[in-house]
């Protein structure tokens, strides 16, 4: 038995690729994203602790940390060489309109240094930085070249080191004078020649026992191991959300594996019956055809690993983690392929129980019955229409009333709708390919045989269109869920935060900066709006005048009564009423002004006692959500003097910009991959038909069709099933974006977000337009397989 | 000479070979199908060929119908000569000019039996001539089934359908490939007396490959062959004779 199932997938490997590419590719999903997500781990954490890869000792310390006294004492303890106190900051470094995050590590003391230097020194002063290679090749910087970390002065590049690069963070060293550090978390030890590390590690809790309560000592290595469990969180979080995409790839898979079985067991149906003749029992042709899925399971499986293995090293090398070599979990890769068998096995098992209950004389007839049409079952529609009529009455309930339930209702109503119309395919997709049929119609002959052909086998179809409507469906929804709630966010920050960037300095615009903001290329419009430093109890304010900056900007905002002092936000230490020299305000909430400021009438203004000066600046930039020009902008704005930037519109637009471009662009590329095995199983179902109609193509050779017209009318039948997957996954998709967010806004506290539907026509259109080319490419081969068909062989009797 | 056997071709010749040969194989193990044939099929004539298994009479019927390609020789129908031309004229010679009636019927399982009936005139890009598609369909009785599928009709309905296709693009040459093969006695007995009256009446040109003594005695010439060779042409064949000869041919 196990060598007829072998022979079986040696002699017709081509009938199993499809399957083979699906089961890798889910397969590999899985792998690359363990491996890669370990080896993430093990790089962050061993970067993590790579002040401490010198150490010998860590004393670690308790609540209050570590004074540069209790330091030094510990240095005087016998059997210690030399102690560093370990500080650390995280910082944004930039240089330009470039931002690197980095972790900067201070005053290293020469003997626990780890990196070796590329160029120039270690830093020896304030105002110097080293950075690790990455670090400089993308802020563009070389030695000499300054660059900001936080506020202060800029820091001039004195060194470049050879670090291991991270994926999120990159290293650098600064010089700061010890007393800048009042407590450090943990002090590195080195060890004496022959001193006990144990004797010396007591010794050291002892002597610090009045400076420093609650010490602990380590070694290096204990301490290492700590700081990667730590890191093994963070990091879990994120390998299981990108596990809930190597599901959902693995289903598609198994809908793909699940058809081509099916399809296999059709044509097999002869072969079968002829072992059911030659006396093998129903179970030993079931026995058979589960033992072949679980060596196809177990092939497929294995060049996963192989491809999953490929790809966690390639993004790793991208990352920079492939430095500290590709960890990897056997366990996770030993359960990734034990999905790949199992999945392959339970897909293969439905067909299975059909194909032994083959009689042995009805698949012996010479002449093939063609009525191969099942009727979908009753019991099909009873369950579909349950699921559906279920899932509306929850998508009812999830629209009406303003509770945290309403999203758990949407949820629950999303996934029942999925699996009624997935369920239910059987019916509409045959319908939707005759109803294109119907309109294809005048198209000629080639298209109408085309689309009826697709329409032929109604599971089948149905089978191969769900896998592509739930992997388009997916990705439409994210898309559409992301860009309406970028929009609709977007929407209300244009309506909260109408400006682009407001700054307020704390002794009024530094000379200069206007000119140098506007100067800033992507910056529409600067306004300076006159204000007084005015005392509102006892701490100092800027009353600004908006009158004229406002309706240069054509921010909508109603005008400041005479009366009035208008707040970003009226606080509980904002006085509701106050009363400069004889002037008497009320205040009121209208966001535009920033920290320590407040707006009034140009009258008001007037009245007030003090020297007018520039209070603030406005800024319109051309494309509020330009990165580029919003730091370069911010970096004018800053180039004298820090400023306060609260309510700026154009921040918050940015920052959510660049997060819903960057989660779309993910989000999709992982999905997509579901996509992908979802277009292999379109090809897969063609070459397979075309298998089996291989009489049929001859006869229409025969006829008088041309190759290229067999070979249009299996474009047209690819084109025609991604089409009827597609649009139904996309009707779907915006459906469920319009439920999830609608409910979500719903439960939204004050209900301040209106929700706009919106699509980003190209990321949208592109997939559907990348679907239709790869099901174009997936029908080349089994076109070429039919064309070639010569047209004798309609003759043959078999 | 030659000019004058071109002129005959055309009048009074549907499709005609000369020195026909068509060898399957390598150059090590040749295997001659059919071996210098030249034969004239004369318009309106019901043709029967004739041969045990391995004869040829496939292969030959292949070649001149212009689904095979001969190795040398020429085949002729009206006046295009298959062997030289290219494979989408040739293509479009089978789709204008020849007709097919198989063993299997072949027929279209999608298409219901009119949509298969005038599926050759669609590929061809040309009208539907209702006159003519009703003047079949009655002549075949099968008016009252033109809606159905292939697999709501009988083997002998079915092969009536694949008739009235081969029929309706009125083709120089209908090639019948064993069309009795699948049929009950006396379905069969019905569709060779309608073939039978289609060339005698309509003048329709008809090639019956067959290996049925009884089926070949419809026909008013039957060409016996062997070994790739005709070594019998029988002018209005009877059972008895051809059966007769046959057996002096193998013996």
């Amino acid at each position: 038995m196990f060598r007829h199932a072998v022979s079986e997938l040696r002699l017709h490997p081509g009938r199993f690729i499809a399957t083979l590419v699906a089961i890798a590719i889910s397969v590999g999903f899985i792998v690359a994203i363990s491996v890669f997500i370990s080896t993430e781990q093990n790089g962050t954490g061993k970067a993590n602790s790579m002040a401490l890869s010198t150490a010998d000792l860590v004393a670690v310390a308790g609540d209050e940390g570590l004074s540069a006294e209790a330091a030094e004492l510990i240095g005087t303890v016998d059997g210690v060489a030399a102690v560093q106190r370990v500080i650390n900051a995280s910082a944004e470094v930039t240089a330009g309109d470039r931002t690197v995050f980095a972790t900067l590590w201070v005053n290293q003391a020469p003997e626990f240094r780890w990196a070796e230097l590329a160029e120039g020194a270690y830093p020896e002063a304030p105002g110097e930085i080293t950075v690790a290679r990455d670090m400089a090749d993308k802020l563009g910087v070389g030695l000499g070249d300054e660059v900001q970390a936080g506020p202060g002065q800029p820091l001039t590049v004195v060194g470049i080191t050879r670090d291991a690069r991270s994926l999120f963070t990159s290293t650098g060293y600064l010089w700061q004078p010890a007393d800048e550090f009042p407590a450090a978390g943990a002090v590195a030890i080195l060890l004496a020649e022959d001193a006990d590390p144990s004797a010396v590690a007591d010794e050291v809790v002892r002597a610090a026992d009045g400076v420093a309560p609650g010490l602990t000592v380590q070694t290096a290595q204990e301490y290492r191991d700590a700081a990667l469990v730590a890191t093994t969180g963070d990091f879990d979080v994120f390998k299981n959300l990108l596990l809930a995409f190597a599901v959902i790839a693995v289903l598609v898979g198994m809908i793909t594996i699940a058809n081509t079985f099916t399809i296999l067991l059709a044509q097999r149906r002869r072969q079968l019956g002829l072992l059911r003749a030659v006396g093998a029992s129903g179970s030993q042709v079931m026995g058979r055809m589960v033992l072949e899925s679980l060596l196809l399971g177990l092939a497929g499986s294995l060049v996963g690993v192989g491809l999953g293995f490929a790809v966690a090293a390639a993004g790793s090398a991208v990352t920079g983690s492939w430095y500290w070599g590709l960890t990897v979990d056997w366990a996770e890769v030993g359960l990734a392929v034990l999905v790949g068998v199992l999945a392959t096995l339970i897909s293969a098992v439905v067909p299975s129980v059909a194909a032994a209950r083959v009689r042995p004389l009805e698949a012996l007839q010479a002449v093939p019955t063609e009525a191969q049409a099942r009727r979908a079952g009753a019991v099909r529609a009873v369950v579909c229409g349950l699921l559906i009529a279920g899932g509306v009455a929850l998508a009812v309930l999830s629209q009406v009333g303003r509770s945290e339930m309403n999203l758990v209702y949407a949820a629950a109503s999303g996934v029942l709708l999925t699996l009624g119309v997935l369920g239910a395919a059987p019916f509409f997709v045959p319908a939707l390919l005759r109803l294109a049929g119907r309109l294809a119609g005048p198209a000629g002959p080639t298209a109408r045989l085309a689309l009826k052909n697709s329409a032929r086998n109604p599971r089948r179809a149905a089978a191969t269109a769900s896998a592509l409507m739930l992997a388009i469906g997916l990705i439409v929804t994210l898309q559409i869920a992301l860009t309406s709630a970028r929009t609709s966010a977007m929407d209300t920050i244009d309506r909260e935060l109408p400006l682009d960037l407001s700054a307020t300095y704390e002794s009024g615009v530094p000379a200069g900066t206007a000119d140098a903001v506007r100067a800033v290329p992507g910056v529409a419009e600067v306004a300076v709006l006159p204000g007084k430093v005015v005392e509102v109890d006892g701490a100092s304010y800027f009353a600004v005048d908006d009158h004229a900056a406002r309706l240069d900007m054509g921010v909508e905002a109603e005008p400041i009564p005479d009366t009035v002092a208008r707040f970003d936000e009226v606080g509980p230490d904002t006085p509701a009423t106050f009363a400069i020299g004889d002037v008497e305000l009320t205040s009121e909430t209208g966001e535009l002004y920033g920290w320590r400021a407040f707006g009034v009438s140009a009258a008001t203004l007037d009245r007030l006692p003090g020297q007018m000066v520039d209070a603030a600046l406005w800024v319109k930039l051309t494309d509020r959500t330009d990165a580029t020009a919003i730091n370069r902008a911010i970096a004018a704005l800053a180039a004298e003097e820090q400023p306060d930037l609260s309510n700026s519109g154009a921040q918050m637009a940015g920052i959510l910009e660049q997060v819903v471009g960057v989660v779309i662009l993910i989000m999709t590329a992982l999905l997509g991959v579901a996509v992908l095995i979802a277009v292999v199983g379109v090809g897969n179902t063609l070459g397979l038909s075309v298998l089996e109609r291989q009489r049929e193509s001859a006869l229409l050779r025969a006829l008088g069709m041309q190759r290229g017209q067999l070979q249009l009318m299996l474009l047209i039948e690819a084109l025609a099933l991604v089409l009827v997957g597609a649009l139904v996954g996309f009707a779907a998709g915006i459906f469920f974006a319009w439920l999830g967010l609608s409910a979500a806004f719903a439960a939204v506290p004050g209900g301040t977000v209106d929700l706009r539907l919106a699509m980003d026509p190209a990321w949208t259109f592109g997939l559907v337009g990348v679907c239709l080319a790869a099901a174009a490419l997936a029908s080349v081969l089994p076109g070429r397989r039919a064309a070639g068909a010569t047209p004798t062989e309609a003759l043959a009797v078999d | 000479m030659e000019r004058t056997t071109a002129v005959t071709v055309i009048t009074h010749t549907a499709c005609a070979t000369r020195h026909l040969t068509k060898i399957y194989g390598s150059t090590a193990e040749q295997v001659v199908a059919v071996d210098d044939v030249s034969v004239d099929i004369a318009r309106g004539s019901f043709t029967a060929i004739m041969g045990p298994s391995g004869s040829g009479k496939s292969t030959l019927m292949h070649c001149m119908a212009g689904l095979d390609r001969p190795t040398s020789g020429q085949v002729l129908i009206g006046d295009d000569d298959l062997a030289a031309l290219p494979e989408r004229a040739v293509t479009r010679v089978r789709r204008d000019k020849v007709g097919f009636i198989f063993q299997a019927f072949n027929l279209l399982p999608t298409l219901t039996a009119e949509q298969n009936i005038v599926l050759p005139l669609e590929l061809a890009g040309r009208r539907v001539e209702r006159s003519v598609l009703d003047a079949v369909v009655d002549s075949l009785g099968l008016g009252d089934r033109l809606g159905h599928r292939p697999s709501q009709l009988s083997g002998g309905q079915q092969q009536r359908v694949a008739v009235a296709r081969a029929l309706v693009t009125r083709p120089e040459v209908i090639f019948a490939d064993e069309p009795t093969g699948a049929l009950d006695q006396k379905t069969g007995t019905r569709l060779l007396d309608y073939l039978r009256a289609c060339a005698r009446d309509d003048g329709q040109t008809i090639i019956m490959v067959t290996h049925d003594a009884r089926a070949a005695a419809y026909a008013d010439r039957a060409l016996m062959l062997l070994d790739g060779r005709i070594v019998g042409d029988l002018a209005q064949p009877t059972a008895e004779a051809v059966t007769g000869f046959l057996g002096a041919v193998a013996a």
